[in-house]
């Protein structure tokens, strides 16, 4: 039997493991050209080849643009989206720049930002912002906004308005929704992040990606690829983990993992 | 109980715009003085706007038309001398139960150790010992009602207006917190204000009961409750001068009842 605490983990490895079994089978069974599509034990020697030494400081840069980005939109998103519900005349003035912006992709506005930073951390960084607010801000709106009245009620009979009311109620009651729009974020970060280091970085993972690709040597480019997909999921498990702790207080059942 | 005025309405309305473009009127000319440690219940069928009467005493909902005054003064909008029980338990579901109840309690102007004590005694009084660090949605419903009870009754308002507060609970729960609502009220000087639907729970509960009609809610009567205070519940629950007044309001509810109904 696998302890309790376990199990929620066993659940989220079941189905790439067995993905990553079969896609071994398909290649050594010739279905595919290996040249092409390299089998995972493949990807695993060219991975070791690679070897920590060079692929921990393009990970470290990569996390590290977006671990900036993101904490600076999720500051960003929380305050902007809040603004929006609270107040119409803000929401007036900001709708229309945000869904405007809502159906372009990110990564379109890298050479602008190239023009302004040069080759670099900010470029990198601020694709990432970008990206990130978006969904927060979105539903930072939409939690703020749909506060329940007999919440705000309640606290108005105990005399408590303004920024009292803000932190002690329309915050803390938004959280589920706010949670989410990060979690949609962080996904967003990691793609514009990847994106944007092809296109622009000289280091990080998107570059060393990109570099391989280039060079044809695509077991090294998969191996990448795949450092860059457990690193995304184990992330975004991070957060969730973090997520349902913070949340430990809501009713279970409105705790959203699927719909995001 | 010869007592100043503690809450006057004067022809108080209110009305809203409905979907299609005509008015609903929700409440119609509600004239009503409620004393000062006075326990006056209203009463009526659902859909009535008792709920919204109350929302308009608490300052949370504007009215139409009239006037609404409290010790003289009018009331403009919500105010911690006027605390409010909701149907549906309006409690902070991220905070625990001991926070719910403090969350009043650090907004009034007592030293720590004080909240921390009257926290602890209003826990007590609710039964809840032991339940301080549950969340909301770690309690029942009945369990709930009590913080919910308490939380309001931390912030001791002069007035406690209450929308059905027992309505969700089981029969004996709802027994026992209206016994708790009536020792409180006897404790202290407080002035109640209860909506219900419950003709039963109005007598046994109240010096005044009015009654409301259907849509649009006027106050179309209101009779004053007599009975032996110092009787045990069911002693009180069963004696004939209950079963009469309770018949009075009983038969006067159920009239505006079929009357919404059959509309």
């Amino acid at each position: 039997m696998v302890p309790e605490r376990l199990q929620p983990w066993l659940k989220a490895l079941a189905s790439p493991v067995i993905l990553v079994l079969l896609w071994e089978a398909t290649v050594r069974a010739g279905l595919v050209d290996a040249e092409l599509l390299p089998s995972p034990t493949q990807i695993l020697v060219a991975l070791r080849e690679i070897g920590a030494a060079e692929l921990m400081p393009e990970l470290a840069a990569t996390l590290f643009r977006i671990a900036v980005g993101f904490a600076l939109a999720a500051v960003f998103g929380v305050l902007l989206g809040s603004w929006m519900a609270l107040s119409e005349r803000a929401n007036g003035f900001f709708y229309p720049i945000l869904a405007s912006t809502y159906a372009i992709p990110k990564s379109s506005f890298i050479p602008l930002f190239i023009l302004w930073f040069g080759i670099g951390f900010w470029p990198i960084v601020l694709v990432v912002f970008i990206a990130c607010a978006l969904p927060v801000v979105v539903y930072t709106f939409h939690g703020i906004s749909d506060v329940p009245r007999l919440r705000i009620w309640s606290a108005l009979s105990f005399g408590v308005s303004g920024r009292d009311l803000f932190w002690s109620v329309q915050l803390p009651a938004a959280m589920p929704e706010i949670l989410v729009g990060m979690r949609i974020a962080l996904g967003f970060a990691f793609t514009v992040a990847i994106a944007g280091e092809m296109i622009v970085s000289t280091t990080g993972l998107g570059k060393l990606i990109f570099s391989y690709g280039e060079g044809g040597v695509y077991a090294s480019m998969f191996a990448v690829i795949s450092v860059l997909l457990v690193v995304a999921y184990l992330a975004d498990l991070l957060f969730m983990a973090f997520m349902n702790h913070y949340l430990r207080w809501l009713d279970r059942g409105h705790v959203s993992g699927g719909h995001a | 109980m010869t007592s100043s005025a503690k809450i006057v309405l004067a022809g108080v309305g209110k009305s809203f715009k409905a979907a299609g473009g005509g008015e609903i009127v929700a409440v119609s000319d509600a004239s009503i003085t409620i004393g000062a440690g006075e326990f006056v219940t209203i009463v009526g069928p659902s859909g009535c706007g008792k709920s919204t009467l109350l929302y308009i005493i608490g300052g949370f909902v504007s009215r139409s038309s009239g006037t609404i005054t409290m010790d003289g003064r009018p009331i403009e909008g919500p105010g911690v001398e006027r605390g409010i029980v909701f149907q549906e338990y309006a409690l902070f579901p991220w905070l625990t139960v001991e926070q719910n109840i403090l969350y009043p309690l650090r907004r009034r102007n007592l030293p720590k150790n004080e909240q921390k004590a009257e926290a602890a005694r209003l826990i007590e009084v609710i039964g809840l010992r032991g339940f301080e660090r549950r969340f909301p949605r770690e309690l029942s419903g009945g369990m709930r009602q009590r913080v919910a009870i308490a939380r309001t009754l931390a912030a001791d308002p002069d007035v406690l207006l209450l929308d059905e507060p027992f309505g969700a609970l089981d029969a004996q729960t709802r027994e026992i917190m209206q016994d708790e609502l009536l020792r409180v009220w006897r404790a202290t000087s407080k002035t109640v204000c209860l909506i219900t639907h419950d003709v039963t729970e109005a007598i046994y509960l109240s010096q005044r009961v009015l009654i409301m009609s259907a849509r649009p809610g006027r106050i179309i009567d209101e009779v004053r409750i007599s009975l032996d205070r110092d009787l045990p519940r069911e002693e009180c629950e069963t004696s004939a001068a209950f079963a009469e007044q309770r018949n009075a309001v009983w038969l006067k509810v159920r009239r505006e009842a079929l009357a919404a109904a059959t509309r």
